[in-house]
């Protein structure tokens, strides 16, 4: 079984990041042997799609369950699309939540815990929700690729998914992106006509 | 954030989940194509 943690910093003692989608990096344990691999987030700084992103990266590497601060809808759906349990409200140590779980501590959420775009902006105060007015910053390129089936293993087994559950995930990823992009448009429309 | 920030970012997000759609588009139509 691997075990996936947002981390701030690629260690056992680093604390575990806030932020799903956004986080700097996941360390990947094996809780029986806590043998681990430090993953560096290519998506934190992604101006789009982080959270799905982070979320088909994570399934690529054969995980089954989730550690992390918060998880917006678009990440949870990917990793529950791909049978990851997810675990949020997590903090502390990585090497403490990990043994928290396997002491039966954490139980997985049955939905995300925050809304869209949690998260963007640098530092702590990270909008919620879609209301994508504030902290964001510009310019920040666009990392999102797809990247479905080709996670680089480093001593562990990934398990990826097949192609029906590959197609699966990314036509519900289709219909969230497609949801997320009507809201913005209807954003738009309302600013274009002075709102 | 001023309004035409606010819109400048949401024509920017707007343009980039297009492109993601695009290409979460045709991954699909590889993938059935396989």
């Amino acid at each position: 079984m691997k075990i996936a943690v947002s981390a701030t910093a690629p260690s056992l003692d680093a604390e575990v990041d806030p932020r799903f989608g956004r986080c700097q990096y996941f360390i990947i344990v094996d809780p029986e042997t806590m043998e681990f691999e430090a993953l560096d987030n290519s998506n934190a700084m992604a101006s789009g799609g982080a959270g799905i992103s982070t979320a088909q990266m994570i399934a690529d590497k054969g995980v089954e369950v989730v550690l992390t601060g918060n998880c917006g809808p678009n990440a949870y759906q990917t990793l529950s699309a791909a049978g990851i349990k997810v675990v949020t409200g997590v903090g502390g140590k990585i090497k403490d939540a990990v043994e928290a779980y396997k002491a039966g501590k954490l139980q997985a959420n049955p939905q995300p815990s925050v809304g869209s775009h949690y998260g963007m902006g640098t530092g702590g105060a990270m909008g919620v929700g879609m209301g994508m007015g504030r902290g964001m910053g510009r310019g920040m390129g666009r990392g999102m690729g797809l990247g479905m089936g080709t996670g680089m293993g480093l001593g562990m087994m990934p398990q990826p998914l097949n192609r029906d559950q590959q197609v699966d995930l990314l036509r519900s990823q289709t219909q969230m992106l497609g949801q997320q992009l009507d809201e913005i448009l209807r954003r738009l429309e309302q600013l274009e006509k002075g709102g | 954030m001023t309004r035409e920030q606010e819109l400048d970012f949401l024509r920017s997000e707007a343009e980039g989940i297009n492109e993601q759609l695009e290409r979460i588009d045709a991954r699909i139509k590889e993938l059935e194509a396989e």
